[in-house]
């Protein structure tokens, strides 16, 4: 019998450690096949010309105008973008979270709707309210006939669009911090004799600092690498690195260019994640009070100030969802009422819809771009669960650990680049694709889209599995269960929530996903992101136009639901599997 | 499947345990044996290593050193999932995503046990724990602290493990539950009849509920005995002071007690005595010593006084029933009696 026993044991230990070996191996090859041997592939190239240091393509760069202006005009913006929108960002906030002002809830919704309006459509909206042919333009134009059409243009309309394009961040963590205040300490100050700006500024400022700290480096990161707003609002003068990457690298002669102009960005973005990281470790401060209780917001007590805030706050709301409500309105408007920008009843039609939702090649790219996301969400989220769940188990072996490193690659390099290495790297048939090329691939784009949301994915499951209590882990163990069965039936049930977020905020960040795609995509299948940056330009006719307002209205529901979805239902879930841990 | 053990002596013993983290010792040469149907309790303040201990033997904890026997079996390098020892932790670790009923049988169904008897085996603890089937089927963030803690009392339970092992269980509770559950899991110990090793900082439930404790400090065992062995004998200074109330006697009291008894004082020990040892009413016993006492401050406690005095320049506390005549009045004199026989004595501890 213990023979039995043991020999039974000894073939369960074969069979778990050859799953693990085999899980390890898939994981290795895709990160190798997908991630490090593309773009080392690509930038070893660059640097290395015929065995000899390609200092040349350094020179050029450095005495090009144009590269040098790019270099200028992202440190420009990521500086000044960091002003704007903390002050926007932290400002929206305090309103809808912090102090008790009439209409938080709708103030909410506008100040989050860039959540669901990611680059390349809310671009598309700005432009359609406020480009050359806007609604606000053409109106304007009307009453002042002298008016530059062309204003919105250049470093001005960039940062404008970024201000708030970005601001959804604070809407998600800043409010998080807010909400986590004790009542009791700012009770206690308000006791000690402290007056409402002394508290915001003497005890809600400092206690929420870590988060404020994290969401400048997070937006001077997203301003270095800008590409969408760039692309389509900076103009001919305001041009930054990752657009004109973009630039170099669809032409043959300057990829090595586009490379170089790559790891200078790749650079700059390790620099600013390893002060972030030694933030994040700096500001691991615990509230020592005993029993916190909620927040309750706090009313203005000065009615001038009251004024000014609640004036404030409505003026952004009316320029966050200006662009959103202009975009959905006029998507029911006729081309004639589209070209002269006036919304009236006589110009209502369902024809756009009808036409794109009528036609393949019209709600193709929409059902496209959607599978490719959704695969590629599903694969990011799978990808990390396995090498979180190894590296958790394997906390002293140095090879699962290392593991985790490459995940942060596209963080570090633009998206760009990893598409670039794609097509230079597997541009015929390759031992690590099993012999075959990405040439006239459709395949390779949920796998691209699942790479560079890898970053975020590995964070947060990461984040998500050490805050896990691991008595949980122990309990099920003592019970008798193998890791196996801990996992499926503890573990991953626990982190779902986690999880659905995960595959929803991935699914939302590709699903109009224009870097990669433009340079990997087939004629024949071409996603919605391309589509819409195509239809968007100024010399696009009036029915790409109405084409990009229909594809804007569905993508914000389609990441709506997901949203609603997530944070809705999603939230509730959490709820119902909190409040047992202590 | 009997809910009751069966009658084999099985124990526990550990022989020479060490667990290391990196370089720091956190136990060091732990030896004990614990006997079959025992409520052997490890007892110490927060760090002692007690919890180290009780984590080896689930297999949390590998150790450096020494080996760990389950009845009669060397278990020091068994898998946790192999040793079949039930365990209820301080945050009673239930799955947030299951059903009580699915916490309760979450063991049995890894046995892969029939339906039906899972279904059985998980109404006969609910029955003994005192879960309703209406609370078996909620959520068990659903349930209120105490009632969580029941469930993973059952579930512990549940594969009829040849220990269980209890980590703080109570410490998440208010006074009054914790005071409750006490009882009740006394009265589950001694109906299964179950080997309990139990770890808390708490020295009155250890006194309560054990039948043998051991004292950790610093990583090691001070001593190890009935609660009424480690009580009144305490082998230590710090047991001494760990364990109940005492007084510090100071040397000018304990001279004038040795010059008025048999007692041989040395000046090389400290001394010590419970509270509750010296008395406001003389006994007619021989070697009774009677102190003076001044009063300097009064606690009423309720059921009973708390005199603070000074007596012969130490700082003692009396203990005085409220139903007794005694003066209340501040610097007022008083007498206290002390058998010299409850003195508790220690070497002075260099440093």
């Amino acid at each position: 019998m213990a023979e039995m026993n043991r020999n039974r044991t000894l073939k369960q230990k074969i069979t778990a450690n050859l799953t693990n070996i085999l899980l390890i191996g898939i994981v290795i090859w895709f990160l190798t096949a997908f991630l490090v041997y593309p773009v080392a592939d690509v930038i070893i190239d660059s640097i290395w010309v015929d065995g000899t240091f390609n200092s040349k393509a350094f020179e050029m760069i450095f005495t090009s105008e144009r590269a040098v202006r790019a270099v200028q005009n992202s440190i420009l913006l990521a500086i000044v973008l960091t002003f704007t929108a903390n002050v926007v960002g932290t400002f929206i906030v305090l309103v809808t979270d912090y102090f008790d002002i009439k209409g938080a809830t709708i103030l909410r919704i506008a100040f989050m709707s860039t959540l669901v309006l990611g680059g390349l459509v809310l671009n598309n909206g700005y432009l359609f309210v406020y480009g050359e042919t806007g609604v606000v333009t053409q109106f304007l134009a009307k009453i002042f006939p002298k008016i530059d059409i062309g204003w919105f243009n250049g470093f001005p309309a960039v940062l404008f669009v970024m201000t708030f394009g970005v601001t959804h961040n604070h809407t998600i963590f800043l409010r998080n911090a807010i909400s986590d205040l004790d009542m009791n300490i700012i009770d206690a100050a308000r006791n000690l004799g402290s007056s409402q700006w002394e508290i915001l500024k003497g005890i809600v400022f400092p206690t929420i600092r870590p988060t404020i700290i994290t969401l400048i480096i997070m937006t001077f990161a997203t301003g270095l690498g800008a590409f969408a707003a760039p692309l389509m609002v900076g103009g001919k003068e305001f041009q930054t690195i990752t657009p004109l990457i973009l630039t170099f690298s669809q032409r043959p002669g300057s990829q090595d260019l586009a490379a170089i102009l790559s790891i200078i960005l790749g650079l700059s973005q390790v620099i600013l994640l390893l002060v972030l990281t030694i933030n994040e470790r700096k500001s691991n401060f615990v509230n020592t009070s005993k029993s916190p209780s909620k927040f309750i917001k706090q009313k203005i007590k000065n009615p001038i100030a009251n004024f000014i805030i609640h004036t404030i706050a409505y003026v952004l709301f009316v320029i966050y969802l200006l662009p959103p409500v202009m975009v959905i309105l006029f998507s029911f408007m006729d081309t004639s009422a589209i070209t002269e920008g006036i919304l009236s009843l006589d110009g209502f039609t369902l024809e756009h819809y009808n036409n794109i939702l009528s036609s393949a090649s019209t709600y193709g790219p929409l059902i496209r771009s959607a599978l490719y996301s959704g695969v590629a969400a599903i694969v990011s989220v799978l990808i990390c669960l396995v090498v979180v769940r190894f590296m958790m188990r394997y906390k002293s072996n140095n090879l699962v650990q290392s593991l985790e490193l490459p995940f942060f690659i596209p963080w570090l390099l633009p998206s760009v680049l990893i598409a670039l290495g794609y097509v230079l790297t597997y541009d015929s048939p390759n031992p690590l694709l099993f012999g075959n090329s990405v040439i006239g691939a459709t395949w390779i784009m949920p796998i691209a889209y699942s790479v560079v949301v890898l970053p975020q994915t590995m964070r947060y499951i990461k984040a998500a599995y050490l805050s896990f209590n691991t008595s949980l882990e122990d309990a099920s163990k003592n019970l008798g269960a193998s890791g196996f069965r801990t996992f499926f039936q503890i573990i991953v049930p626990i982190l779902f929530p986690t999880i659905l977020a995960l595959i929803a905020l991935n699914f939302n960040t590709n699903l109009a996903e224009y870097n990669m795609s433009v340079f990997l995509y087939q004629p024949s299948s071409t996603p919605i992101g391309v589509v819409i940056q195509q239809n968007s330009a100024a010399t696009a006719t009036v029915d790409s136009k109405a084409i990009n307002l229909v594809y804007s209205v569905v993508l914000m529901i389609v990441s709506s639901l997901s949203i609603y979805f997530v944070y809705g239902r999603g939230s509730k879930v959490n709820k119902r599997r909190g409040g047992i841990e202590s | 499947m009997s809910l009751f053990y069966s009658k084999e002596n099985e124990m526990i013993e550990i022989k020479n345990l060490q667990v290391k983290y990196n370089d720091f010792v956190a136990i060091d040469d732990i030896n004990l044996k614990v006997e079959k149907g025992e409520f052997y309790t490890l007892l110490g303040p927060s760090g002692c290593g007690k919890t180290t201990t009780l984590r080896a033997i689930a297999g949390f904890l590998t150790p450096s050193k020494g080996n760990i026997k389950v009845a009669n079996t060397e278990i020091t390098h068994t898998p946790v999932e192999k040793r079949q020892l039930g365990m209820v932790f301080q945050s009673y670790a239930l799955f947030p995503t299951m059903t009580v009923f699915d916490n309760i049988a979450y063991g049995l169904k890894v046995e892969k046990m029939k339906k039906a008897l899972v279904n059985e085996r998980v109404q006969e603890l609910a029955k003994l724990v005192e879960l309703t089937d209406e609370q078996l089927q909620k959520n068990v963030s659903e349930l209120s602290g105490g009632q969580q803690q029941r469930v993973a009392i059952a579930r512990a339970l549940a594969k009829n493990p040849d220990v269980v092992l209890f980590d703080e269980p109570l410490s998440n509770l208010d006074a009054k539950l914790r005071k409750q559950l006490r009882i009740e899991l006394k009265n589950i110990q001694e109906r299964t009849g179950m080997t309990a090793i139990y770890v808390t900082h708490d020295q009155e439930e250890a006194l309560e509920m054990s039948s043998k404790i051991a004292v950790f400090n610093k990583g090691k065992i001070e001593q190890i005995g009935t609660p009424e062995e480690i009580y009144d004998r305490s082998a230590t200074e710090f047991v001494c002071n760990f364990i109940g109330d005492s007084n510090v006697l100071g040397s000018e009291m304990m001279q004038f007690i040795a010059k008025n008894s048999t007692y041989k004082y040395s000046p090389m020990k400290v001394y010590y005595i419970r509270t509750e040892k010296l008395l406001t009413q003389k006994l007619e016993k021989d070697d009774i010593v009677q102190l003076p006492a001044i009063i300097e401050k009064i606690v009423f406690k309720g059921n009973f006084y708390q005199y603070y005095c000074n007596i012969l320049g130490s700082q003692i506390i009396v203990l005085a029933k409220n139903d007794q005549n005694m003066p209340k009045k501040i610097g007022k004199q008083i007498d206290v009696y002390v058998n010299p026989q409850d003195i508790l004595s220690y070497e002075v501890q260099n440093g």
